[in-house]
């Protein structure tokens, strides 16, 4: 709980900061990428000095291959039972944006291009809430990581990372579920990655 | 992110070769760096006119999809979980 909100606080300042200063810092956009090469390089660096990384690999199986697929349908179930109170968006808009399971950078671009809204949110506007919704599944994945992780376990924290246990929230799962579950993330994570644009694709054309 | 993973396959050989075996205490560094990536990406939403312009309007049909979103996945997993693991 402590660290997530620490990270939470973290996340707040630089929101503040950033709404604030009008000065658009180009360094710190390539800062965020820096930063994260260097949390996967101590990341890697972490697992090749572990000797048991040969027995993480060899136990990579079936199962982890399962989970993926089980993000997928809990967050589209759950986006479903919500979708007759937001009646703003149509259901197929509703679980082509969350399909994306986080995956904001690529769901914030395809979505405005392939929506067929009628409602009175535009498709553009679609691909802004796909930007925004996927953002905070990210943002909160990984502040709230250290807490998922010790009350649901750390499939769930996986899981709830999305897509971006295979990147952003990598290291926070090799922080707090431990290293062995780095392989299962990045399978997870990549699984997921690859889905998505089809997911897409199949939500906005019903 | 074919360049994320290698950047963690270069560490993972770097590790391997130089300091199997080693314990290693980057517990605070990760969470440091970790901590300094969330404040930047905070930074890139809130000067970010996109996306705080859309904020008071989409903001709360998105607040409500994405939490929908992880929580189903959570519950699901979870549940699967449990059931595996019986």
């Amino acid at each position: 709980m402590k660290s997530s909100l620490i990270v939470f606080t973290c996340f707040v300042a630089g929101l503040l900061i950033g709404f604030i200063s009008q000065v658009d810092f180009q360094i710190l956009n390539d800062l965020s990428m820096w930063l994260l090469y260097l949390l996967m390089f101590i990341v890697g660096i972490s697992i090749g000095a572990d000797r048991r990384l040969t027995e993480m690999i060899r136990k990579t199986n079936m199962r982890d291959i399962l989970y993926p697929i089980v993000t997928i349908v809990g967050t589209l179930i759950l986006t479903l039972s919500i979708t007759p109170f937001l009646n703003q968006l149509s259901v197929g808009d509703c679980l082509a944006i969350n399909s994306a399971c986080g995956y904001y950078s690529l769901s914030s671009i395809l979505l405005p291009e392939l929506s067929t809204s009628t409602t009175l949110i535009s498709a553009v506007e679609i691909g802004s809430i796909a930007l925004l919704s996927n953002v905070l599944r990210e943002i909160l994945s990984l502040s709230c990581m250290p807490t998922i992780t010790k009350r649901f376990g750390p499939r769930s924290a996986i899981s709830s990372a999305g897509v971006t246990s295979v990147d952003v929230c990598l290291p926070a799962i090799a922080r707090c579920c431990g290293e062995k579950y780095v392989a299962p993330a990045i399978l997870h994570g990549t699984i997921i990655d690859i889905s998505v644009p089809w997911l897409i694709a199949v939500f906005t054309s019903i | 992110m074919i360049i994320l993973i290698l950047v963690l396959l270069a560490g993972a050989i770097i590790g391997r070769i130089f300091l199997q075996g080693r314990k290693l205490r980057i517990s605070k560094l990760l969470m440091f760096t970790v901590a300094l990536l969330i404040g930047v990406l905070g930074y890139n939403i809130g000067s970010n006119p996109e996306i705080t312009t859309a904020l008071p309007r989409l903001g709360l049909i998105s607040v409500i999809l994405g939490i929908t979103g992880m929580i189903g996945s959570i519950i699901a997993t979870y549940f699967v979980d449990k059931f595996l693991n019986r």
